[in-house]
């Protein structure tokens, strides 16, 4: 019977641990996320192609890196699915504007902005999303 | 924008789209989305025409009795001419902004554009090919 009740509390335990770590990842995501969407707005007129390039492969290293554990989360799943068909978009919007001659690039100088700010923007919103998401099971956890 | 003012736009840019479906100027590509003329005859000019990709709201729907947005892709244009010279000076027409016939026909102009840069990019590799 003692056996039993140790059995059961052991495992209450553990599933308590598994759930306090996971609103310690949940949290330092959440850190994560708010960065990466302060890079994103980073896209101003007048920005190169190459800015461009390099902000969007930092996000993209940086959100796959964050969303990798949580891909089969059942509460989080859909939205990550969310923001990665949005980075595909951006990455689709950003060869819209690669220059035929990168020298003459400062020629047509907002071209690269008008070109991604929407697909940016959008992506943005996603990860605003994501963050909500992620925030809402943080709290959730801790309780 | 006041409707003469409004009309007035709209006439240059159907003069602009005669004047490229008679080809008679050198657009070049810039980007796979950009076009630049650069004009060389006074006034010295550069045109950039531009293709954007947004996401617009284009009706509604109800999902569990709540109303949402329907959203989808619609292609807009915007037109620089800027002069060349130490008063230079810039105008843009933003086919998302202004009356919507305007970014009707810059994006006819693109279109135009687009065909025949493919044309003489078909004509150069006919050329390549052995007699």
């Amino acid at each position: 019977m003692f056996s039993i009740l140790a059995f059961v509390e052991a495992k209450r335990a553990a599933i308590a641990a598994t759930e306090a770590a996971k609103a310690v990842k949940l949290q330092s995501m959440s850190g994560e996320l708010i960065e990466i969407s302060q890079e994103l707005q980073g896209f101003k007129p007048g920005i190169t192609f190459d800015a461009a390039k390099a902000i969007y492969g930092e996000v993209l290293f940086k959100l796959q890196r964050v969303m990798a554990p949580f891909e089969k989360d059942s509460g989080l799943h859909s939205q990550i699915e969310a923001v990665v068909a949005a980075l595909e978009t951006a990455h689709e919007a950003l060869n819209r504007v690669l220059p035929a001659d990168p020298s003459k690039e400062n020629v047509a100088p907002d071209s690269v902005y008008y070109g991604v700010e929407d697909q940016f923007s959008m992506l943005n919103g996603h990860i605003g999303r994501l963050l909500g998401l992620v925030e809402q099971q943080s709290v959730e956890k801790r309780k | 924008m006041p409707e003469n003012e409004t009309e007035a736009l709209v006439a240059y840019v159907d003069d602009l789209l005669k004047a490229t479906s008679e080809d008679k100027i050198p657009w070049a590509p810039f980007n796979p989305t950009t076009f630049i003329w650069d004009r060389q005859t006074p006034p010295e000019a550069r045109l950039i025409l531009q293709r954007i990709e947004r996401t617009v709201i284009t009706g509604s729907k109800v999902v569990d009795g709540t109303k949402v947005a329907v959203t989808g892709q619609r292609y807009f244009h915007v037109l620089t001419v800027t002069t060349v010279g130490k008063d230079s000076f810039s105008v843009t027409v933003n086919g998302q902004t202004e009356d919507p016939r305007i970014n009707e026909k810059l994006g006819a102009i693109y279109d135009s554009i687009s065909v025949g840069i493919v044309g003489k990019k078909l004509d150069f590799l006919r050329k390549t090919l052995p007699k």
